[in-house]
């Protein structure tokens, strides 16, 4: 997913670009990060496209002129593309919005073939950034059981289990946090990336205030093999 | 000064931080007995868009929906940007309370493990960088 984001896209996704450089970004849950994404790839913003098959529906049985037909489309798919916003090039690559939702004229393809395509994959990217969120927290504690398993050290095995565990439940809590304030304040994709970047944040620094704690007072308890991780990380 | 200084609130810390996994583990219970007729009723629009209806269905972000429902059922005013001030009279009233007692408990539990979480995280970094 990140290895997607353009380069001149960075400035516009700063909490992406913080988390890809980030040598934790594993271990940080991702299941906020993917909160927003989940926000924009919306079934209300793949409803606006598919709006746009049955106008040209309506324009093909006469309904609408052409220039109806038109002017609606535009306004459909301006609508759109506000509501999107930055991530419009990661879904359609180098094309524009307008360019990508286009009638297919060629013969035997049905005229709406490149809106449902479009549709299609919009709908395949919201539900991976749905549970992407959980992949990511999967991803995130696969990874943490790869470094214990690759570590000899008791030390360090037990020193990435804390983390894993601290940076994962804060994440979580940062999650039910978010959905108090939600029910409150219905907000936009732009308030929901700065409220995921600090839920984000929360957890990293609760992963390494744990490792801290650890180090400094914890020594002598042996998380890891107490509990057995280090029969299943191995 | 040594680093012996932060002991003891890392062992608040942690108690905190163990205190609150335990309460995520009651939500995802109380998660199956929110009931069925304020989702029903008001897990609709136009209180929620449809972004948020798709977001907040099925696994894992239901349990967000919970949460929020919780707070409406604790909190009916909460729910008034939403047209939700209604919600609270389909939860019973064990919901209503049980809810009241959890979300203030996250609340104050999250703002206090924040507040240490800092304070601690720039104290190791002290200790670390700057003292023998």
């Amino acid at each position: 997913m990140l290895n997607d984001v353009p380069a001149q896209d960075e400035l516009d996704f700063w909490m992406l670009s913080w988390l890809a450089h980030n040598s934790n970004y594993l271990v940080i849950p991702g299941s906020i990060v993917a909160g927003t994404q989940g926000n924009l790839l919306s079934g209300g913003n793949i409803r606006l496209l598919e709006q746009v098959g049955d106008l040209y529906a309506q324009y093909k049985s006469g309904g609408i002129t052409q220039n109806q037909y038109e002017y609606r489309r535009r306004l459909l798919l301006n609508q759109f593309k506000n509501n999107i916003g930055p991530f419009e090039r990661f879904l359609f690559g180098s094309k524009t919005t307008h360019e990508a939702i286009r009638i297919a004229r060629a013969g035997g393809v049905p005229a709406t073939a490149n809106i449902d395509h479009h549709v299609d994959h919009l709908k395949r990217l919201a539900s991976y950034g749905k549970y992407g969120g959980y992949v990511l927290t999967g991803v995130g504690v696969a990874a943490s059981c790869m470094q214990i398993a690759d570590t000899e050290d008791r030390q360090k095995k037990n020193e990435i289990f804390v983390e894993t565990v601290a940076s994962t439940s804060v994440g979580l809590l940062g999650g039910a946090l978010i959905g108090a304030f939600l029910v409150s304040n219905p907000i936009g994709w732009g308030m929901a990336l700065v409220l995921a970047s600090g839920s984000v944040a929360a957890g990293y620094i609760s992963g390494v205030v744990a490792k801290n704690a650890y180090t400094t007072f914890g020594k002598e308890v042996d998380f890891v093999s107490g509990m057995g991780v280090d029969s299943v990380c191995r | 000064m040594s680093v012996e200084l932060l002991r003891y609130p890392t062992y608040l810390w942690a108690t905190l931080l163990l205190a609150l996994m335990a309460w995520l583990m009651v939500i995802f219970i109380l998660h199956f007995f929110v009931p069925k007729a304020m989702l029903k009723t008001y897990f609709k629009e136009p209180h929620f868009s449809p972004a948020e209806i798709e977001f907040f269905t099925g696994f894992p972000f239901a349990y967000i929906r919970t949460v929020m429902f919780m707070r409406l059922a604790g909190w009916p005013e909460s729910g008034e940007k939403r047209g939700l001030t209604e919600a609270y009279k389909l939860a019973p009233s064990w919901f209503r309370v049980i809810s009241r007692i959890l979300i203030r408990f996250l609340f104050v539990g999250s703002a206090l493990l924040g507040i240490l979480g800092i304070f601690l995280f720039a104290g190791f970094y002290y200790f670390e960088n700057f003292s023998s």
